[in-house]
């Protein structure tokens, strides 16, 4: 029934009012861009300029049509099923304006006509609602009195659908542009989240729950491949309410999985429209979006969206999906990546622990024992000596023990946690010394086919045991000297100026005096050295301690050897007492662990006869010198016990069963000393007796 | 390292060491025999030093004081026999120092 506010068409006043209502009704429609506020809004306006019982709506983007102030056509919801034989979809699709004077005596659209009819309402007048940019639907008036539209009313009516349509669009444009700010929002916290978290499972929780928010749907999850059982697993989840079978940890059934598979075999999203579906097990889910996670062409698992509403996931919002599925990638990348580098580093330390352990307990002794007042006094010196960062210079004759004074120097400080580098520099070729303090970069030389880190960047905060330190070349004792005094060095091969915070501990058993005074050592970097020197006792100088020693060495080496010695004979102890140990606590171990090998029972057996000729010798030697000439005199038993040695080994200097080993010392060492005596080798490398 | 491995008898317990009594290992060994004076006097008989691999000399004291109250030791090895034997001379005692890192050599 029309509203009696209106006034006679046709009259100047009705088309006044009608104009003065237009302006308000735009304003009105301005106001309220949500299309269910803007009808009921509309409504109220245009009933009091234009007759109707009835107002509809075809929403395009919505596909159905909706009435309002009409309850019968709500109730029967007209149209909705067969909107192809709807008046409002034939101007939707013609962009026409169509009137019809009554539903009755109207042969076009009859289902449609019947309906309307049925709900009381008898005329209809039908506007496109279209602004310059798109089609957005139409506009239906219903009247209950047949013939209510005239031509004049209808173009009143085109008016108001054109304001309507700018409103819509204005809104929809608006709606957009904030799902755009929203989605530009996700995207920025998804980067944040991601470069600021590395524990895989809290980034990807976080992200699920902010896309589940912004992509309005039930549930976002995770899918991760599980190499060690191959099935896929959901590892980290977001979703609406609870779900037994759909948790963080929980393999994927078959029947899902086949979809998934397909995902991560081509690396294409996919969409399910699950509208159909009545399993209750999918609680209700309509639409599925699977989205691979690929990063560098690696598909690394699947982003899945689940949505309760058909259709959730149209293909304009997939390329989003897409950018949201490569960040989500970035993060996985970087999280596995992260835990790779983190297992890698606990396995290097572990290994890192169990080698310097093997090391340790396979070539080193870590204990000192002993009751002679020398010893006490270099322990004074040590203790003295470790908390400080002072250079520290050892002196002693081979097999002293000058490393393990090394050792507790540096256990004892504030280093300890660090690392204890060693380098013995007469066993490294001069041409590769530079190379193994210093590093070097790839390239620096023919064969560096690899970066190296020396042993001054690996010892940073920890401490650098330079052994026999007298055997660096002169020219690269600048060098050395410099990362002494200026802690700065550059590693071979660059001009990058690194710096060390190392300890330095250095060892010999030359005279470095006497080396500067011959001009084979830096004074510089000798008095830099020589900072605070220890000297190691010689064994024959603390014969106390022997005993002592014997005990501790024969005990360790049973152990080792598996061996059950419980008894040293007295004279067994007396010979190893007297003995002079050229070779020190070295010769002693290597004397003592021949002695546990040979010895069948429990009784340890030395062939004490040995060592009685050698002291024997030595002692005709002092009486055949008479006092005079002593030095010269001691260095040809010297002689002559190296050339012994190098004949009974073949002339072999190192290895097991070389020459150095047998006289109980290192092959430098055994080096070093012939050519003392004069023992020399050959430019082919092969050795000459001089 | 050292681990104190504890057996039970009627009225008694039997303790076996393995590994260095050296350095924090010795305190460790001293809290655990004074808790278990405390719960109750005269409870430890026998300590077994077979498995010791070194005995330092804060753990030689340690030995003596045991000694004092009353526990006897088994000992394997001339160092540590040598060691247990001469635990109450009255000798400048030996210099017996480890300067591994905590945790070497365990048995």
């Amino acid at each position: 029934m029309a509203s009696p506010a209106i006034l006679e068409a046709g009259s100047d006043e009705s088309i006044a009012a009608r104009y003065e209502s237009l302006i308000r009704l735009a304003d009105s429609i301005r106001a309220h861009r949500a299309p269910g506020d803007l009808f009921g809004v509309l409504a109220k306006e245009l009933q009091q300029i234009v007759p109707f019982d009835g107002i509809a709506q075809f929403d395009e983007s919505a596909n159905k049509i909706q009435w309002h102030l009409c309850e019968e056509c709500t109730k029967s919801n007209l149209l909705q099923p067969r909107k192809e034989h709807t008046v409002a979809w034939w101007v939707y699709q013609n962009q026409q304006s169509v009137v019809i004077h009554d539903v009755w005596h109207e042969t076009r659209f009859p289902e449609q006509m019947r309906a309307v009819g049925d709900c009381g309402l008898r005329s209809l007048c039908v506007v496109p609602l279209t602004t310059a940019h798109r089609r957005l639907g139409s506009l239906a008036l219903g009247s209950r009195a047949p013939y209510a539209y005239s031509e004049e009313e209808v173009r009143f009516v085109s008016l108001v659908a054109a304001q309507i349509a700018l409103a819509m669009d204005d809104g929809m444009n608006s709606d957009a542009l904030r799902r755009a700010q929203e989605r530009l929002e996700l995207l920025l916290a998804l980067t944040n989240r991601i470069v600021s978290n590395l524990d895989l499972r809290v980034v990807l929780r976080e992200i699920s729950a902010s896309i589940r928010r912004v992509m309005q749907c039930e549930g976002v999850s995770v899918v991760l491949p599980d190499k060690e059982t191959s099935s896929l697993r959901i590892f980290a989840l977001d979703i609406d309410g609870a779900h037994d079978h759909i948790r963080e940890g929980v393999e994927l059934p078959a029947a899902k999985r086949d979809s998934l598979l397909e995902v991560l075999r081509n690396g294409q999203p996919a969409v399910l429209d699950m509208s159909g579906d009545t399993d209750p097990a999918h609680h209700g889910l309509k639409s599925l979006c699977y989205l691979p996670l690929v990063s560098r062409e690696r598909v690394l698992g699947i982003l899945t969206l689940a949505s309760n509403a058909a259709r959730a996931f149209p293909p304009e919002d997939l390329e989003f999906l897409r950018q949201l599925a490569n960040q989500v990638a970035i993060a996985v990348e970087n999280a596995l990546a992260y835990g790779q580098i983190t297992e890698l580093k606990e396995k290097l330390a572990q290994e890192k622990l169990y080698l310097e352990d093997e090391i340790r307990s396979e070539l080193n002794f870590e204990e000192i024992v002993g009751k002679s007042e020398a010893l006490r006094q270099v322990l004074k010196q040590v203790e003295s000596v470790a908390p400080t960062d002072s250079t520290v210079l050892i002196y002693g004759e081979t097999g002293t023990g000058k490393e393990l004074v090394a050792r507790a120097l540096h256990n004892l400080g504030s280093r300890r946690s660090s690392a204890f580098v060693k380098l013995n520099c007469a066993a490294i070729p001069t041409g590769l010394l530079e190379s193994e303090l210093f590093g070097h970069e790839k390239g620096a030389f023919t064969g560096a086919i690899a970066q190296r880190v020396g042993r001054f960047e690996l010892a940073n905060h920890g401490t650098v045991f330079l052994d026999e330190v007298g055997e660096i070349p002169l020219e690269l004792q600048p060098k050395l000297l410099r990362v002494l005094q200026e802690r700065e060095f550059e590693r071979l091969g660059s001009s990058r100026t690194l710096r060390t915070d190392a300890r330095l501990i250095a060892a010999t058993n030359r005279d470095l005096a006497a080396m500067v005074d011959e001009n084979r050592f830096r004074p510089d970097l000798y008095y830099r050295l020589n900072v605070f020197p220890i000297r190691v006792p010689s064994l024959r100088e603390r014969p106390v301690d022997i005993p002592l020693l014997v005990r501790h060495f024969v005990q360790q080496f049973s152990r080792r050897l598996s061996r059950h010695i419980d008894t040293i004979p007295s004279e067994v102890m007396e010979a190893l007492v007297r003995y002079h140990w050229p070779g020190n606590i070295r010769e002693l171990q290597n004397v003592l662990e021949r002695a546990v090998i040979l010895s069948t029972g429990s009784v340890l057996r030395v062939a004490t006869d040995d060592l009685r000729i050698a002291n024997r010798g030595r002692a005709e030697v002092r009486e055949s010198a008479g006092g005079t000439g002593m030095q010269s005199v001691l260095d040809d038993t010297e002689r002559q016990q190296i050339l012994a040695a190098l004949e009974r080994s073949n002339w072999v200097v190192a290895g097991p069963n070389g020459a150095a080993a047998r006289l109980g010392m290192k092959r430098s060492t055994l080096q070093s000393h012939m050519r003392r005596v004069g023992i020399s080798t050959s430019r082919s490398g092969r050795l000459t007796r001089a | 390292m050292l681990r104190i491995i504890s057996s039970r008898d009627t009225g008694s317990q039997d303790w076996m060491l393995c590994g260095q009594l050296a350095g924090a290992w010795v305190t460790e060994l001293h809290e655990q025999w004074m808790r278990q004076r405390r719960e109750s006097p005269d409870l430890l008989r026998l300590l077994d030093l077979s498995d010791v691999t070194f005995i330092d000399e804060a753990g030689a004291r340690l030995l003596r004081e045991m000694r004092s109250q009353g526990v006897r030791f088994v000992a394997k090895g001339v160092e540590t026999r040598h060691l247990v034997e001469n635990l109450e001379k009255r000798e400048k005692p030996e210099l017996r120092r480890f300067f591994g890192q905590p945790g070497d050599r365990g048995c």
